[in-house]
């Protein structure tokens, strides 16, 4: 990678590569990276919204509700996932060939990023359908996007880099996201919790800022720098998670060509 | 000439667990304790490249040729030492060049280039020599996983030739090629060394000799040579056939020296022995057609060679034998009294003199040297070799200009032109 610009070439390359490649034996391709979520929402409308009559939240009807934080909740899981296993996935960059393997989660990254930029499109529709206007606090979504992405790619850093070493890495990793999608309030309402110290327990898991900031920003039209607290919460852990997944990726990086 | 590679004391030293949990536990350890073996893949190695050079790296598996050639192209760290390179490095590693096993050829030829930092636009402009030279037909539209071996260090190749690297580290990967792509391989290396720097690992004496000037032989983890073509093949024989002399038959052969019983035999150089050494070629000695140590040869002659050898014990059977090499070490010819249909004769401990004469057969014209050896049993595949002297004597073959067109010529029995209408 000769500069910066190259190596932006190289990893939008790489990442669309990835995306072919991921779904490159089955029939229908890449479409089953859309498919899957959208059946999801299917299901949730159909259960929650037809079936129970779940209550509109905050005005919202519920299955818009529900896909304002699922959304963003499928593109935090597939960059952890699909992140964790890269370096062994891909590594054919890490053994055979000169190659910055920094890069690696970031392919990955970015290759969740383009799948979640259709969702978003998808959202919009959505909401459009509904009859929703255009807010300024919308465009937050793209600060919150970003910050799924800084904290994904400092966790995916930390996990891929472990997984090289320990396989179990990515059990882990698989059972923690089932567990996250549980504790984050995504099909509950938390303000419907009763026992309020179990809320706030919950609430330190960084994915419920993100969850709540998609929704603020599609909803219930409010700002990022109103819930300051949060904020300050959010970023104070990912930028701890981020330089800790720099520096053990760091250290790890001269072993991986010989481990991987 | 400007130094493109330069290796200074490299050593790579992997840890072995015994048991998968060792890992764990010294990962977590408090005390520090040590649960791994060291196996140190290379003890301290240097040497310095300057460009446009070509440099075969031979030795037994496991000498740390590979190792080196992964440090060299920055995929594995060394754990000492220093390796500086300039240039634009193009690899082809055991059978893998960073190809993606799900992508198709093409894909892989795009991925491939981009890794290596050529932009769409520049492979563009390549991509029809590197199919041509590939040539691997319909499959390049194929999944790279679906390939024989064969095709894919075709395709792994043909993309490390054409992008023009400065400097090309081939690892043994051409052997998978069939003769007809090695030999375009070569031509193209051959081409290719006149303004690039190449290293190739191979295990093919042959043609690693032939473009390669300067040959390193590795073994355990350690450069014993580092030079000539001619003197590398000694030495890898030596290597091959087991014993480097240890000290002890070092100096037992030094004492027998001033035992020799006829004054025109000569004594081979310690360097040049290889085998168990329970029986010592001492000394020898040859003439082509009466004259003694002569030094050019030709179809029909006759070479004799007497050889004083004495024995550590009695020997129920011994099997003398010699092979002719050509100077790139290619085994030209060769026999064994055995095969000769020579009963095994027994061999007294003490001092005998072995002696057998040999016609010159036709081969091509150069330089030959012949290795002269002694093997212990009945069984010419089962035998024990008990003493080597590689390359012990260099005869200059001459065809008077008579062209040979292959390793020999072979006559025609019958020619004839008839006319048929």
């Amino acid at each position: 990678m000769e500069n910066k610009s190259g190596a932006f070439r190289t990893i939008i390359q790489l990442a669309k590569n990835d995306i072919k490649a991921r779904y490159a034996n089955s029939f229908l391709g890449i479409i089953w990276a859309f498919v899957m979520p959208l059946i999801t929402i299917l299901v949730f409308w159909y259960v929650f919204q037809m079936g129970f009559k779940n209550l509109p939240v905050g005005n919202a009807p519920y299955i818009l509700w529900f896909s304002a934080a699922y959304i963003p909740w499928v593109f935090f899981s597939d960059i952890i996932i699909s992140g964790s296993g890269s370096l062994i996935e891909y590594s054919f960059l890490v053994k055979k060939i000169k190659f910055n393997v920094e890069a690696i989660p970031i392919i990955k990254l970015v290759s969740s990023a383009f799948v979640h930029l259709f969702f978003i499109v998808f959202l919009i529709v959505m909401f459009g359908v509904y009859e929703y206007g255009f807010n300024l606090c919308n465009l937050q979504i793209i600060y919150y996007t970003l910050a799924t992405a800084v904290y994904g790619l400092g966790l995916v850093w930390l996990l891929s880099a472990s997984a090289v070493f320990f396989k179990d890495t990515i059990s882990i990793v698989n059972v923690c996201i089932q567990i996250g999608f549980w504790i984050t309030p995504i099909l509950w309402n938390e303000e419907s919790m009763v026992d309020e110290n179990v809320a706030k327990v919950l609430s330190l898991n960084p994915m419920h800022y993100i969850i709540n900031g998609y929704r603020d920003s599609l909803i219930f039209n409010k700002w990022f720098w109103e819930n300051g607290s949060d904020t300050l919460y959010f970023w104070t852990i990912t930028i701890i998670i981020f330089i800790m997944g720099v520096l053990v990726f760091r250290r790890l990086k001269p072993f991986f060509a010989d481990e991987v | 000439m400007k130094t493109v590679i330069e290796v200074s004391n490299v050593r790579k030293r992997y840890p072995l667990y015994s048991k998968k949990t060792d890992k764990i536990k010294e990962a977590f350890s408090l005390t520090g304790k040590r649960y791994h073996k060291d196996f140190e893949a290379l003890k301290g190695v240097s040497f310095t490249v300057s460009k446009g050079e070509c440099i075969g790296i031979i030795g037994l598996n496991g000498s740390g040729k590979s190792t080196l050639l992964k440090i060299l192209t920055g995929v594995i760290k060394p754990t000492m030492g220093e390796v500086a390179i300039q240039g634009k490095v193009a690899a082809l590693l055991e059978l893998g060049a960073g190809f993606s096993p799900e992508y198709t050829g093409l894909e892989n030829i795009y991925l491939n280039t981009l890794i290596m930092g050529y932009s769409k636009e520049e492979t563009q402009a390549k991509l029809d020599d590197i199919i041509n030279f590939a040539d691997i037909g319909e499959f390049i539209h194929q999944p790279v996983k679906v390939y024989s071996s064969g095709m894919f260090v075709r395709l792994a190749f043909a993309i490390a030739i054409t992008v023009e690297p400065d400097i090309l580290i081939v690892d043994e990967a051409l052997s998978v090629g069939d003769v007809f792509f090695q030999q375009k391989c070569y031509n193209k290396i051959r081409e290719f060394s006149q303004k690039s720097t190449v290293l190739i690992v191979s295990h093919d004496l042959n043609s690693i000799t032939k473009f390669c000037k300067r040959i390193f032989v590795m073994n355990h983890g350690v450069m014993i040579y580092d030079g000539d073509a001619q003197e590398a093949i000694t030495e890898y024989y030596k290597v091959k056939q087991g014993s480097i002399l240890n000290e002890s038959t070092k100096r037992q052969l030094q004492d027998t020296y001033h035992l020799i019983l006829k004054d025109n035999f000569v004594k081979p150089a310690v360097n040049q022995y290889s085998g168990r050494m329970d029986v010592i070629i001492e000394s020898f000695y040859y003439q082509i057609d009466e004259v003694p140590f002569a030094e050019y040869c030709e179809q029909g002659k006759m070479i004799t060679v007497r050889m004083v050898v004495k024995s550590s014990r009695k020997i129920e059977s011994i099997i003398v034998g010699y092979q002719v090499r050509d100077k790139f070490g290619n085994e030209t010819f060769g026999e064994t009294s055995m095969t000769s249909g020579a009963e095994g004769a027994p061999l007294e401990g003490g001092k005998s003199i072995i002696s057998f004469a040999v016609r010159w057969p036709q081969v091509r014209e150069g330089d030959y040297f012949i290795t002269l050896g002694i093997g212990e049993g009945y069984d010419v595949l089962k035998q024990v070799e008990q003493c080597w002297i590689n390359q012990a004597i260099h005869i200059i073959n001459t065809t008077h200009n008579k062209l040979i067109y292959g390793v020999f010529n072979n006559t025609m029995e019958c020619f004839k032109v008839d006319r048929i209408d």
